[in-house]
């Protein structure tokens, strides 16, 4: 264990220490998907704006052209003020797009964001877009996200300004779904010689789970270097280690 | 390739989780890549350029330039992926090593690279197949398909992102760019450009030095985004291989077996000694004190040492542990909010202590205040009432102003001379919002008889002439005049004779 924790490894995963010494990993979120959901959160609003602007148009042949001109500038401010705040601050805390590539927004912590954290986030949201342009007549402001992109980029848990000043991340939100194929169980448990470690019992089982994935030379190329364990070269290794495998998830 | 030496934690991972490790990857490496990025790719592009100077029409150079220079990207692709893969492992790939492998690195599947250009959406997952493990022709084709089914499905939305991200940051650096000229330059000119030659113009293109402009936008955007999405397809490739090769159970396995063959060995070097032990002596005695030896010894170990700390954790760092940054903030205002306190119990205790300082008759029982400390009005009803507005002999004042047909100053002579006279030399309580009716009654309590039927006699003139505008007669005034009680000289001339 040592040695591992000697040297960093790079890896997106983010630790977070709770009160009582436990250490949880959060999977942050990287820019590619964050900018995956963004894009689809975009397309909703364009989606719900041009409805809105169809809709309107039908109000204002009917009356005023003001009022539809009103109707119009309300839904324009709420959606590009409201949109992410309203979601994000909900019970799933992610927005439609956030949802569908299955992230969403929480402390830093670990804990729930708060409506404030989502608030101050999403207010900030006009920093992170900034080299822009602000479209007067229409009331919106269009920017490159160049702001956002680079702090996403160059900050180690991917965080944009506003998360940094919100204190938030986002995170993962489902498990991976590892691909699996086992291969027939050996008949015989095995127990292991020397007691294992939570992460040697479960690289055995994972061996036998994904041994489906490999072919034959390569299931015993990687048994071999297990050679400790099992005493044994070639098949024979192999079939003690899957052995090892069934006396673990079977019971002793 | 030495997995024991990869330099990022080797797991099975999810699509886009991939795609964050490689972007994890190039942000720990950032300066290398663009160190052989600058050396490599830009004077290439540089290249490009000047040799499209030779294309006859002016106007089609740089659009000429701009489609060789992001048609040959997946061949750009090629230099970060060198150095991040010789990175992932933990070696530096120096820049005569990047040079020497150059010719090499640009030689490999080049007709196809070019006849595809940027439209291979899954080039990012496919170039390291090719570079890295050198396969060629059919079996390339078969390994980049598997590779993409294991792990490797993201590879053209990363593409897709990736464009995305480069149009962004092109967009971005074309608003700072359009402000700085804006600032620095002549704005009419952007304006113009944008109106003439973008929004309604004749011409089918823009003017040339604007799209050479845009193409140095765009092709520094590529710069910047690039590495991340070659860096993003290598760690799709790495998640692929992990996934097909079982990579982490291979690393998993190698550390079990460093660990378990070190274990197994200590535990027969000490069965070595215990059996020894056991020839030697071959006495029971000897073999407990053996065994309560190697006790000691194994009690003595590191881990059965047994630590306490006692950690007193103060109320405030609880409070900053919470992560807040608002917090300190908040301190900040505790402190101000408790100074602002003291400050205000200080004053109160003070204006206490003077209130009971001015008001002592109170305490003392005489319950009636000095007449030195009550203040006098200075006004009543508007009018000044100081004896110092006033003449000194007002009688003589008010007949001269009755014999300049003066007669409201003359009677508001004798008004404010009588109600200046109580209030200073009768010391009658007159504020300064009482009516007429008020002052008469107020005089009437003091008790002195002639003064206040003078007073009410004269009010009642006052009254009518100042809202009814009925003069008094002449007749009246000068008995008025004649009966003037508030005279200190007169009093005095009475009080000597």
């Amino acid at each position: 264990m040592g040695n591992r924790s000697e040297i960093k490894k790079i890896d997106t995963l983010q630790s977070v220490e709770l009160g009582d010494g436990v250490e949880i990993l959060l999977r942050v979120a990287g820019p590619f998907v964050r900018s995956m959901a963004l894009i689809i959160d975009y397309l909703i609003i364009i989606g719900i704006l041009i409805v809105l602007g169809i809709v309107t148009s039908f109000i204002g042949f009917g009356t005023n052209d003001n009022i539809a001109n009103g109707i119009m500038m309300i839904s324009l401010f709420l959606l590009s003020w409201g949109y992410f705040a309203f979601f994000e601050g909900g019970k799933r805390s992610a927005t439609p797009g956030k949802r569908s590539m299955g992230i969403r927004v929480i402390d830093r912590s670990g804990n729930a964001a708060t409506r404030g954290q989502v608030f101050v986030r999403n207010i900030l949201r006009y920093v992170d877009m900034l080299p822009g342009i602000p479209t007067g007549a229409a009331g919106f402001f269009i920017g490159g996200y160049g702001v956002g992109l680079t702090t996403c980029l160059l900050s180690k848990k991917f965080q944009r300004v506003g998360d940094l000043v919100a204190n938030t991340v986002v995170v993962y939100n489902k498990p991976v779904d590892h691909l699996t194929a086992s291969i027939p169980p050996a008949f015989k448990k095995v127990a292991p010689p020397v007691a294992l470690t939570r992460e040697e019992q479960a690289a055995i089982v994972a061996f036998r789970d994904r041994a489906g994935l490999w072919s034959e030379a390569r299931r015993v190329e990687l048994a071999d270097h297990a050679l400790a364990v099992t005493n044994a070269q070639g098949q024979l290794g192999k079939t003690r280690l899957l052995g090892m495998a069934h006396w673990l998830t079977e019971g002793k | 390739m030495k997995l024991e030496k990869v330099t990022a934690e080797i797991r099975p991972r999810g699509r886009w989780e991939s795609i964050d490790l490689g972007c994890a990857l190039v942000r720990e490496n950032y300066g290398k890549v663009m160190n052989a990025w600058f050396i490599t790719v830009v004077p290439l592009w540089f290249i490009i350029i000047a040799l499209s100077q030779f294309w006859p029409w002016a106007e089609g150079r740089p659009w000429i330039a701009g489609f060789l220079c992001i048609w040959i990207l997946p061949l750009c692709d090629r230099i970060p992926l060198f150095v991040l893969s010789r990175r992932l492992f933990g070696e530096d790939s120096t820049t005569r090593e990047l040079l020497k492998a150059l010719p090499s690195m640009f030689c490999r599947r080049f007709f196809i690279t070019v006849l595809m250009g940027p439209l291979n959406l899954a080039r990012g997952l496919a170039q390291p197949v090719m570079e890295l493990e050198g396969l060629k022709g059919k079996a390339y084709s078969q390994r980049v398909n598997l590779l993409s089914r294991n792990g490797g499905e993201g590879a053209s939305q990363a593409a897709l992102v990736s464009l995305v991200l480069v149009l962004g940051s092109m967009f971005s650096m074309l608003f700072v760019f359009t402000s700085v000229v804006g600032l620095f330059g002549d704005s009419i000119v952007i304006e113009e450009f944008w109106i003439d030659h973008v929004l309604d113009s004749d011409a089918s293109f823009m003017p040339e030095p604007y799209v050479w402009i845009m193409l140095g936008l765009i092709l520094s955007a590529v710069t910047l985004i690039e590495p991340f999405y070659v860096g993003a397809g290598f760690a799709m490739y790495i998640n692929s291989r992990t996934i097909t090769e079982g990579w982490d159970i291979e690393l998993a396995f190698k550390r079990m077996s460093e660990r378990v063959s070190s274990v197994l060995q200590s535990t027969g070097k000490s069965l070595l000694i215990t059996l020894a032990a056991l020839l030697c002596f071959s006495l029971s005695q000897t073999s407990v004190e053996a065994s309560n030896e190697r006790l000691d010894k194994v009690m003595a170990d590191d881990d059965f040492e047994i630590r306490s700390e006692i950690v007193q954790v103060p109320e405030k760092d609880d409070n900053q542990s919470n992560g807040s940054g608002s917090l300190a903030l908040f301190g900040a205002l505790g402190i101000v909010s408790n100074i602002l306190f003291w400050v205000i119990l200080f004053a109160l205790i003070i204006g206490i202590c003077w209130l009971i300082h001015t008001n002592m008759h109170v305490f003392r029982g005489t319950g009636r205040a000095t007449t030195s400390s009550v203040p006098r009005v200075r006004s009543v009803m508007g009018m000044d009432v100081t004896p110092e507005s006033l003449p000194e002999d007002i009688v003589a004042a008010a007949r001269a102003a009755w014999d300049a047909r003066d007669q409201q100053l003359a009677l508001s002579y004798l008004y404010r001379g009588s109600i200046s006279w109580a209030v200073n030399e009768m010391a009658i309580e007159i504020e300064e919002g009482d009516t007429e009716n008020d002052c008469v009654q107020r005089v009437a309590r003091c008790g002195q008889l002639v003064a206040s039927r003078y007073f009410s006699d004269l009010t009642k003139h006052w009254v009518n002439l100042a809202y009814g505008k009925i003069e008094p007669d002449v007749h009246d005034f000068s008995s008025l005049c004649s009966s003037w009680p508030f005279t200190k000289v007169q009093k005095t001339e009475e009080d000597s004779r």
